[in-house]
């Protein structure tokens, strides 16, 4: 080989050297960027190609009566979905699959879109024996898709009271949404390596996080006690044309919510439960909107005055129908004078003039330190949503007149929420101590159990006043005029309410909250009931109310099985 | 396997190169005894995955199916509520076994009668 040719060889070489040493640096510097720059990106990357994770839902826990009976609960079925564009043959489908979803070949097939690769659910709901045998079929762009659904076993019971799920399962009203994060649990997870066909290798690892399911939250509710309450408030409502109310039934002994009915009401089982424009229904009303509750507040007047030792029950009044107060004419509720009467008729007879006798006796100091020590202008805790406090105006309210603490003695003026006024007035039945109201009993996590115990908020009166006062209670409800409303052989204590509806320009004439709070059978009380009608065509308490109550008591003695009471006269 | 290798390690040089000089039987030998040995390491690892592979799909084809038990069985559940719920009892009541709802109740006071008064006495008397 000649000198030159040999120089241009090694040139050659070091040309194709140079080139190999520079895609070498060049591959290493990329292996350097991929390896050690980007490295966490392409593990993730490659993590997330072999591994796959999947959520295990978590049950959503039942919401129980408190017998255990389940008012909601989740149950898991199966969703039929269909990609249109899988689908081989769409009559063989429809046909195959009519019988088994109880569907119409023609509308299954109107469902199937051969232009549609995404999925459309052909049926909810679907049992998993059905689902299996679904399955069976192996038809090409048919899936299933499990989808637990809340169920309500007694049909919609205390709708507003329970609340309701959204579609994600959430909870969006009612003890749903206020329990939501015990209720719901925490999903769990499972991750194994897949196949580049994307399917789990057997013996490869698997980690499994399982899921902690939502706890049970059994209720006070009493299914019997609230069924029975729902159905008597519709027929009251429907005979009396009134445009709403509510029943609450309670225990005094504890406070725990019986049964907590309202109308106008919406229906659980529903889909959706709720139609757009209609979201008032789905609030707890007995806790949400206030009202003036009239003369059942006669009660908590008369406690406070029995207590301040202002007035015996024979303490007596000129009743003469109309009193002037601080520049206003007050008059009672049928303009009608009693003359002298003692603090029993004040009761008996719903004296407005005998009620603000007792307020001014107390004084504005005593008679709101007594409004306040009875639950008023304060939530009560129950643990519903959207629980307001009522309003009182007291001396240190800018407004605030003479006249007020008149009117409020007799319950207007002032506004609270049905279970405070049934707390309150169940204060009395249970020897002056005011109990905090509840609804839920017990929240069951698996195999631990929290329960809720009733809880004393305070003593409001003495024993001694709180007997007293039930005596006058009794008598209130064994007058004359309501003896058609009672249930031979049971004593109950009571008080009947007549309020207008307030508006903005004062009262509307004519239109009026009826309603009552009655306790008993006396001597053992059981249980205490708020009853009321909302613009009845009958105005007052003791005419429209008082049958309901009647109602109520009927069912209830018989449920709980209390044989009439001996004594012709209560005594406790 | 290693007890020849040891063997063949702790010998001198000049031993090992001759090994070089070993009967071609004994070679062959050697490495039919090994490929048995691989062969038979082999067999049994892809008998052990085959089974695990198996038993793996195995458990998960019973977890599905018990999964699928389960849902009937709560299913099952909420139809069992379903038929004790007050609906649907009242709704069976009154159309399959035409019950009526109950009047007042009337309750009859009974005054124990002399000789079952006297029954608790009588006990008392004999020292229960």
């Amino acid at each position: 080989m000649s000198r030159a040719g040999s120089r241009a060889q090694r040139g050659r070489l070091h040309t194709l050297s140079a080139v190999f040493i520079g895609v070498g640096l060049l591959l290493s510097a990329r292996l350097v960027h991929i390896q050690l720059i980007e490295h966490e990106r392409y593990a993730e990357l490659a993590r997330e190609e072999h591994w796959q994770t999947e959520t295990i839902p978590a049950r959503r826990g039942a919401i129980l009566d408190r017998d255990g009976h389940p008012l909601a609960i989740s149950v898991p079925y199966e969703t039929v979905e269909i990609a249109g564009a899988e689908i081989r043959d769409p009559a063989r489908a429809a046909d195959a699959l009519a019988p088994l979803l109880e569907m119409r070949p023609d509308e299954i097939l109107a469902k199937i879109d051969p232009q549609n690769k995404a999925l459309v659910p052909l049926k909810s709901e679907v049992p998993s024996a059905v689902a299996q045998k679904i399955a069976d079929l192996r038809l090409a762009g048919v899936y299933l898709r499990p989808d637990a659904v809340r169920e309500y076993p007694e049909g919609s019971i205390a709708p507003q009271v329970l609340g309701f799920v959204g579609r994600d399962g959430s909870g969006l009203a009612g003890l749903e949404y206020s329990f939501d994060q015990e209720l719901a649990g925490e999903p769990g997870m499972v991750q194994s390596e897949r196949d580049t066909l994307g399917l789990e290798i057997a013996p490869g690892p698997r980690i499994i996080k399982a899921p902690r399911d939502g706890a049970d939250l059994v209720l006070t509710l009493d299914r019997f006690i609230q069924h029975v309450a729902e159905r008597t408030l519709a027929d009251a409502v429907a005979a009396n044309k009134a445009s709403g109310g509510l029943i609450l039934v309670m225990e005094p002994s504890t406070g725990a919510v019986l049964a907590m009915a309202s109308w106008p009401t919406y229906n659980l089982t529903d889909d959706p439960p709720v139609k757009p424009g209609q979201d008032a229904l789905v609030k707890p009303v007995i806790v949400t909107n206030q009202y003036e509750p009239g003369s059942v507040m006669k009660v908590v007047t008369m406690a406070a005055g029995l207590e301040e030792g202002v007035v015996t029950p024979n303490s007596t009044v000129n009743d003469t129908g109309a009193v002037e107060v601080g520049g206003a004419i007050l008059r009672n509720w049928d303009f009608r004078g009693n003359g002298v009467i003692n603090m029993t008729e004040v009761l008996i007879h719903s004296s407005n003039v005998g009620a603000q006798y007792v307020s001014g006796l107390l004084g504005p100091e005593r008679f709101y330190r007594y409004i306040e020590l009875f639950g008023f202008g304060k939530p009560t805790g129950i643990g519903l949503p959207g629980e307001v406090a009522g309003t009182i105006r007291t001396p240190a309210d800018p407004g605030w007149s003479r006249v007020d603490l008149a009117t409020n003695a007799y319950g207007q003026g002032i506004a609270v929420t049905p279970l405070q006024m049934l707390t309150a007035v169940s204060a009395i039945a249970n020897d002056g101590v005011l109990m905090k109201p509840h609804i839920v009993r017990e929240i069951r996590r698996g195999d631990q159990v929290e329960t809720i115990q009733p809880e004393a908020v305070r003593r409001v009166v003495s024993a001694e006043t709180a007997r007293t006062l039930t005596q006058m209670m009794v008598q209130v409800l064994e007058q004359p005029s309501l003896q058609p409303h009672r249930v031979p052989g049971y004593h109950f204590a009571g008080k009947t309410g007549t309020a207008d509806f307030p508006t903005n320009l004062g009262y509307t004439s004519g239109k009026t909250y009826a309603s009552i709070a009655a306790f008993g059978p006396l001597p053992d009380i059981r249980f205490s009931i708020l009853i009321r009608l909302d613009a009845p065509e009958a105005i007052y308490g003791g005419v429209v109310a008082a049958p309901v109550l009647k109602t109520m008591i009927q069912e209830l003695v018989a449920y709980y099985r209390i044989p009439p009471s001996t004594s012709p006269t209560a005594a406790r | 396997m290693a007890q020849i290798v040891g063997q063949l390690a702790s010998r001198p040089a000049s031993d090992v190169h001759s090994l070089r000089t070993l009967p071609r039987w004994r070679v062959v030998l050697w490495l039919g005894a090994l490929s048995l040995l691989v062969g038979l390491l082999a067999t049994s690892y892809l008998a052990y995955t085959g089974s695990v592979a198996t038993l793996s799909y195995n458990i998960q084809r019973l977890n599905a199916e018990r999964d699928v038990w389960r849902m009937r069985n709560e299913q099952l559940r909420i139809e069992l509520a379903k038929v004790q719920s007050l609906t649907w009892v009242e709704h069976q009541a009154v159309s399959r076994l035409g019950m009526q709802k109950a009047g007042d109740l009337i309750y009859l006071p009974v005054q124990p009668t002399g000789e079952s008064a006297q029954q608790p006495n009588e006990s008392s008397a004999r020292g229960r």
